[in-house]
């Protein structure tokens, strides 16, 4: 006998749907036996076009939930074995019920089936195949976001629920679990319907060959009911939580409260950080509307072991897996990185489109990026990436540089670069605390770029030197990244078909070797490193700046703020750099158009972003100015003296000693003043040398500035600059041969072999400077080098800060140098701090007559300072070891090397020896500077597009 | 979009430059105007000298006597100061009285160490001499480096290192042997360990036995000692044992000028030691009163790096020390330390290089004919020589003007047992020769009046 089906639609306002619906009810190859139509008061005309199909509609008062609307359709159904269940929205196909029924057939012990549900109106895009709920309450559909429908899912499956839209059920299941659940007026009753029968024992498939089209009307807002309210979201919530705490077991009951709690509060900390105040809210006003009235949640409980058999049937293996949330979190923040990165990439396009606009011609996309997309989606990766030359060498050239940054691996030091700390810890208090034991105690604060390194050592396992290791490693890399995104952009902003691959490829390479041809790299200069690294992130996020719409200037400041915090954090230059620049692009944007500037959105964003990096950095700068270690805002990352800079450097872009061969430096500037010939691509080029200039005056104003400090005499870290003049010079030099090629008429038959030839001469740059770098031998970086202090004493210094190893260095004849050696040693961020404390005059003295001569007493003072040991490294000055030799109070010690000379201090230490005072201002400051990065992170961040509008 | 840029290149060639031409010449030359104007700050070394101060405290420490025949004496070299001196001989302490102008005896015949404290320490020197032959040696103070070129470590021509301690904690010297054939290893002379207020003597043809001249780096590595080498040619058939002590040389030098040349029938042989890591070339030079000049029929010294060589000048200075020559320069082409033995009528005697000096300079005088021999003066000055005998009374003063390049000989007044040496404005080598039984050889040096106060101050780690 052929079961009987009933059609049950439900309508609200769905006259935008209905006819399609209707046209699809009636294709049907197996035609239902009775239709029933609810209409809950549409304001359309929905309940006409209903009776003008069905004859009958019943009517219900507009604020009837949908599971009210079922239980009124029920009533109208006459005799029937099943009840398909449609939506004002869901069409289905012609054969949907005919398949639904022959699954029903197949598998008998189906009560519940689902079609596969696809987007409206006929599109291949898959919705649902049933639906389970994850622990976090979240609705999982076990699909991709936008995934295709190409037969990959169509096996009938067993699921814990199908979506109501063209759910086919058996009218006696209905009714025995008394309907859907009035507390879920729209969203989620089908979840919890589905779970409510499988544990009373019904099982519901999903069959694929059953397809409904389904809009989803309700869940993208575009349908508002006066039962979902304006709160779309708070109702998803709602049910979502309401679902878990009902239907769960009564064991799992308290540890699901408490999850869900913990869950909503992250939540509503992941939407504040993408500026989603309102979703936030609604989170909360979820659980707190569910939590508020726990009586409902009994007497829905209640009601749920009533109709239940004695024995529940186990639906844990209907439920989604535990991990699913997690890979959500993750795929989450991939998401927002992925939307941080790219948010400034398209403002040559915007202003494009905002000129366009403006002269009113249509907008139409400039380059062809929709259709490489296409084609990625279709031909694999490696196939992609095989045929692709630019990837292959890009590829290869990480590769090389990789190879070539070997010496950096692991715990590195040698040249301007200390070891790493052992421990985290280390570095972290080295941020966090008011006073430093180091030297006698100082109140000079860590320098600012401590605390990136200690998010990332903290990412990385714990360990610092894996920070620092990884920052020299990838120092190539991430330049690549960086360049390669600010060329495209510059491309772009200069020519409406941007540069030819080929060339950004060029630029971006040349300009990602410059922290290692420059010989930074080799002499450990993080700071320079570091901020060339940073320095085409930073330049692309203030593009920013340019784009058309206020709302992404303001974003763009923020992003930059970051960025030029990190950079200033590592080498204070870049601050400093950004005003003077900043100041004279106003400036000159002033005389240009002086209305247009007047706008607080254009001149505010550049003005914000430099005024973020001293509340940014502010427990850096503000405690530094105020115990006189204010030339630690001039010094880049690093040992102290800063490295000689002057002329030829700063023209051929060296830093140090270890550099490339010279020559290779003049090709940049020499192509960049080359690039001044062709006329199309004048003006830019000449901005590039208007900053160039700007940079060579701040340049020659600094290098008269001379910090002359008890310790060392040194001047300004100027390594930035250097590095910024070569950028320029490579973006000038990149714009210019961009020029060239328009200027070669596209026609001429010498074009390909010109352009190839050129192209090749050009990549000698970067490949002799890959080839260099790839041969090596050319850094200071090693392994922990030997300080000449034996090991012993180390190990004992590592007690205490109070255990400290006097160092005493030179010859009587030409001075003698002293420092103490405190802990695991200077350490990374510890040589700044070293080089800017106050000396402590009383040691210096002790220290004079110590070795001037047996005295008595001076051994003893040596203990008050927190000084165990005293070591002469080799060579040691005879004279002033056969003084100490013959000082009471110092007991010769031994030392692993004959030349090196070492002596005990009898006395014990004073424990307090380098305690110093607490600040109040510290905290504060800290404190301040975390709101600051989190406020400046939430402004910065992009609008993520999660919500499907 | 192809019209503009040709209108634009129109009106270029029609108006001359365009501004942003003249723009693209301006800025670049700009810039680099610029970057020209960056000063570097080029890291400086500054050398920061010591401070002198008052010397507070000071000792010399003189050698056992040979076979315990000799004697020991101590001096001040400052005027107008007396007071006593602390004398320890091993654990035998005792004082002795000092007086300006006065010679006085220490007790003893093994090591002997004469402290002298406040103003004392300025100027405290010693002496011992042997009683066989003329033979003498100027008690150092410790001192952390000294070498000694020119010693034997054979049957025919040994030396005897001894390391005298004057302190009460053990100190430890490192001695390193340069042979013909390089660097000897030998472990007795590492790490040397000088229990306090004792010396060790190293016999050499015990420690490192073998032929040639050698010369020997005495690296003191903890606390203080004062070495002294006694050189002897054993008996040898009719030959008697003939001793002497071998002048110190502080460090290596490019210049080094040897005095003292003592006249009669034997042998001059002169060592040259190369401590470098290059081969030097040597050459040498006769130093006469007011010249210097190359002997003929003496090739240049070829030091290979890590050796000593010796050469015999036995002909050049025979003719020489007629002509009235003082001692002999040895110019290298890197730092060589030398040494100088003569054996004379069956009398040995050893020069080492003299440093110039321009204070006021004093020894005591051996018994013998003593005369002040001067070289190589740094410029015009005068050169004053006192003399005090044996009961304090001051003798002559003797003047003797000396010129750049030139210096010159002073015979001291019979009986006088200390000398003082005043160069004014000028600086000279000097040393003291004395003949009669035999010759002895003893380098003046800059008294050591001052102690030094290093420049300290906090360096980076």
């Amino acid at each position: 006998m052929n079961p009987s089906v009933a059609a049950l639609i439900v309508s609200h306002d769905g006259a935008r749907w209905l006819p399609a619906v209707i046209e699809g009810l009636g294709e049907q190859r197996r035609p239902v036996d009775a239709v029933v139509a609810v209409d809950t008061t549409s304001r359309d005309e929905s309940p006409e076009l209903l009776r003008q199909a069905f004859g009958q509609v019943v009517e219900a008062h507009g604020s009837t939930s949908f599971p009210d609307a079922v239980t009124l359709g029920l009533e109208h159904v006459g005799d029937c074995e099943w009840v398909w269940l449609l939506h004002d929205d869901s069409r289905p196909d012609p054969g949907a019920l005919e398949a639904l029924l022959a699954a029903a057939e197949a598998n008998p012990d189906a009560d519940i089936l689902g079609p596969k549900l696809r987007e409206w109106p006929s599109l291949r895009r898959l919705l649902e195949l049933g639906v389970t709920i994850s622990g976090t309450g979240r609705r999982e559909t076990g699909l991709e976001r936008g995934e295709f429908d190409q037969g990959q899912h169509d096996e009938v499956r067993t699921v814990l629920a199908v979506n109501t839209a063209g759910m086919l059920v058996r009218r006696s299941v209905l009714e025995e679990l008394g309907g859907f659940d009035t507390q879920l007026p729209i969203f989620g009753n089908d979840i919890d319907f589905g779970w409510r029968a499988a544990a009373a024992g019904h099982r519901a498939i999903v069959v694929p060959q059953a397809v409904v089209f389904h809009a989803e009307a309700a869940h993208r807002g575009v349908r508002r009911t006066p039962i979902t309210g304006r709160h779309t979201h708070y109702q998803e919530r709602r049910a979502a939580l309401y679902t878990l705490l009902v239907n769960a077991p009564a064991r799992w009951l308290p540890f699901q409260v408490i999850r869900l709690g913990l869950g909503t509060l992250i939540r509503m900390i992941g939407y504040l950080l993408v500026r989603q105040v309102g979703q936030s809210l609604d989170e909360l006003a979820a659980l707190v509307s569910l939590y508020s009235s726990p009586r409902e949640l009994l007497r829905a409980r209640r009601s749920r072991a009533r109709r239940r058999p004695a024995e529940p049937h186990d639906v844990r293996h209907l439920l989604a897996p535990r991990w699913l949330p997690y890979r959500h979190g993750l795929d989450f923040v991939g998401d927002l990185a992925a939307a941080a990165t790219m948010q400034a990439s398209d403002v040559a396009e915007r202003r494009r489109a905002a000129k366009l606009a403006e002269s009113g011609t249509p907008v139409r996309r400039a380059d062809s990026d929709d259709d490489e997309d296409d084609l990625a989606v279709d031909s694999g990766f490696v196939v992609r990436f095989l045929t692709n030359p630019v990837a292959v060498l890009v590829t290869l050239f990480v590769i090389l540089a990789l190879f070539g940054a070997r010496d950096a691996f692991g715990a590195v030091s040698g040249g301007a670069l200390s070891p790493a700390p052992a421990d985290l810890q280390d570095w972290w208090s080295l941020h966090l605390d008011p006073w430093q034991p180091i030297g006698q105690g100082t109140p000079v604060p860590a320098p600012a770029y401590i605390l990136p390194l200690a998010v990332v050592a903290s990412v990385l396992g714990g360990s610092p030197a894996a920070a620092v290791s990884a920052l020299l490693v990838l120092a190539v890399p991430l330049s690549l990244w960086g360049a390669w995104r600010l060329l495209r952009v510059v491309g772009h902003l200069v020519d409406a078909s941007g540069f030819p691959t080929w060339l950004v490829a060029w630029g971006a390479l040349t300009y990602s070797l410059f922290p290692v041809v420059s010989g930074a790299w080799g002499e450990g200069r993080l700071g320079v490193v570091a901020s060339a690294a940073l320095l085409p992130w930073l330049a692309h996020a203030a593009l920013g700046f340019a784009d058309p719409e206020a709302d992404r200037r303001w974003r763009a400041a923020w992003r930059s703020a970051l960025f030029f915090a990190l950079g200033t954090a590592f080498a204070p230059m870049v601050f400093w750099i950004g005003v003077v620049l900043a100041a004279v692009v106003v400036g000159v944007g002033f005389l240009i158009s002086p209305q247009g500037m007047r706008d607080r959105s254009v001149w505010g964003p550049p003005a914000a972003a430099l005024a973020s990096v001293p509340v940014l950095l502010a427990p850096w700068w503000l405690p530094a100015l105020l115990h006189g270690a204010g030339a630690g805002l001039f010094f880049d990352a690093g040992r102290v003296p800063m490295p000689v800079v002057g002329f030829e450097q700063l023209l051929l872009g060296r830093i140090g000693e270890g550099g490339a061969p010279w020559w290779l430096g003049l090709v940049l500037p020499a192509l960049a003043a080359l690039a001044l010939i062709p006329r199309v691509t004048r003006i830019p080029v000449l901005v590039c040398w208007m900053v160039a200039l700007g940079t060579a005056v701040l340049a020659a104003a600094l290098g008269l500035v001379v910090f002359d400090f008890p310790t060392i005499t040194t001047g300004p870290g100027m390594g930035f600059l250097v590095v910024l003049l070569q950028a320029f010079f490579l973006v000038a030099a990149v714009i210019g041969l961009q020029g060239f090629l328009r200027a070669i008429p596209p026609a001429a038959r010498w074009r390909r072999p010109a352009v190839a030839t050129g192209a090749v001469l050009l990549s000698l740059v970067p490949v002799l400077g890959l080839g260099w770098f790839a041969i090596g031998g050319h850094s200071q970086l090693g392994d922990q080098a030997d300080t000449g202090i034996p090991a012993y004493m180390v190990q004992n210094a590592m007690r205490g800060p109070a255990h400290g190893i006097l160092v005493i260095r030179g010859e009587v004849s030409d001075g003698l140098d002293y420092y103490v050696l405190r802990d695991d040693g200077t350490t990374t961020g510890e040589d700044e701090i070293a080089a800017l404390a106050a000396e402590d005059t009383s040691l210096t003295d002790d220290v004079r007559s110590l070795v001037s001569g047996p005295s008595p007493g001076a051994a003893g003072d040596l203990a008050g300072h927190g000084v165990e040991y005293v070591v002469l490294p080799a060579p040691a000055d005879g004279s002033v070891a056969s003084a100490l030799d013959a000082t009471a109070g110092l007991t010769q010690a031994s030392a692993e090397n004959r030349s090196t000379r070492a002596w005990q201090v009898e006395r014990a230490v004073d424990p307090d020896a380098v305690d110093g005072p607490d600040s109040w201002l510290r905290p504060g400051l800290l404190v301040l500077q975390v709101l600051a990065i989190l406020v400046i992170a939430v402004l910065a961040a992009p609008t993520t597009g999660r919500e499907r509008r | 979009m192809t019209t503009q840029p040709g209108r634009r290149s129109a009106t270029a060639r029609r108006g001359g430059l365009t501004s942003t031409a003249l723009l693209g010449l301006l800025l670049p030359a700009l810039t680099v105007g610029m970057l020209l104007l960056v000063q570097p700050h080029e890291p400086v070394d500054r050398a920061r000298p010591p401070e002198p101060t008052t010397l507070k405290s000071a000792s010399v420490a003189c050698p056992a006597a040979p076979d315990g025949a000799g004697t020991a004496y101590v001096a001040t070299g400052q005027p107008g100061v007396r007071g006593a001196v602390k004398v320890s001989s091993g654990d035998q302490e005792s004082s002795v009285r000092v007086q300006s102008g006065r010679v006085s005896t220490m007790p003893g015949a093994g090591a002997v160490v004469a402290d002298g404290e406040g103003d004392l320490a300025p100027g405290l020197i010693g002496a011992r001499f042997g009683d066989r032959r003329l033979a003498a040696v100027d008690c150092p103070q410790p001192s952390p480096e000294t070498w000694f070129t020119g010693v034997g470590a054979g049957t025919r021509h040994n030396s005897v290192l001894e390391l005298t301690n004057p302190d009460a904690g053990p100190a430890v010297a490192d001695v390193t042997v340069l042979a013909g054939g390089g660097e000897v290893t030998a472990g007795d002379l590492r790490g040397v360990t000088v229990p306090g207020n004792s010396s060790v003597q190293l016999d050499l043809s015990k420690a490192v036995p073998r032929r040639g001249e050698l010369a020997l780096r005495v690296v003191v590595s903890r606390g203080r000692l004062a070495p002294t080498v006694l050189d002897e040619l054993p008996k040898l058939g009719a030959r008697p044992l003939t001793q002497d002590w071998l002048p110190p040389q502080p460090e290596p030098a490019d210049k080094n000028v040897l005095l003292g040349l003592p006249a009669g029938a034997g042998t001059h042989t002169l060592t040259v030691g190369n401590p470098g890591e290059d081969e030097v070339r040597a050459t040498v030079k006769i130093l006469t009163g007011d010249a210097a000049f190359a002997p003929q029929g003496l090739d240049a010294l070829r030091v290979p790096p890590g050796t000593v060589q010796t050469v015999a000048i036995t002909a050049q200075v025979r003719q020489a020390i007629q002509d009235g020559a003082l001692g002999v320069e040895v110019s290298s082409t890197g730092p060589v330390t030398a040494g100088l033995r003569s054996f004379v009528d069956g009398d040995l005697s050893q020069s080492a290089p003299v440093l110039r000096g321009g204070t006021p300079m004093s020894l005591i005088v051996p018994p013998g004919d003593a005369s002040v021999l001067l070289a190589d003066a740094a410029g015009v000055g005068v050169v004053t020589v006192s003399s005090w005998n044996e009961a304090g009374k001051e003798l002559k003063e003797q003047r003797l003007e000396v010129k750049p390049g030139t210096g010159g000989k002073v015979d001291l007044p019979t009986g006088a047992t200390l000398v003082t040496m005043t160069p004014r404005r000028t600086s000279v080598h000097a040393a003291l020769m004395t003949t009669g039984d035999g010759a002895s050889i003893v380098p003046f040096h800059e008294l050591v009046l001052d102690a030094l106060i290093p420049d300290v101050r906090p360096g980076v780690p």
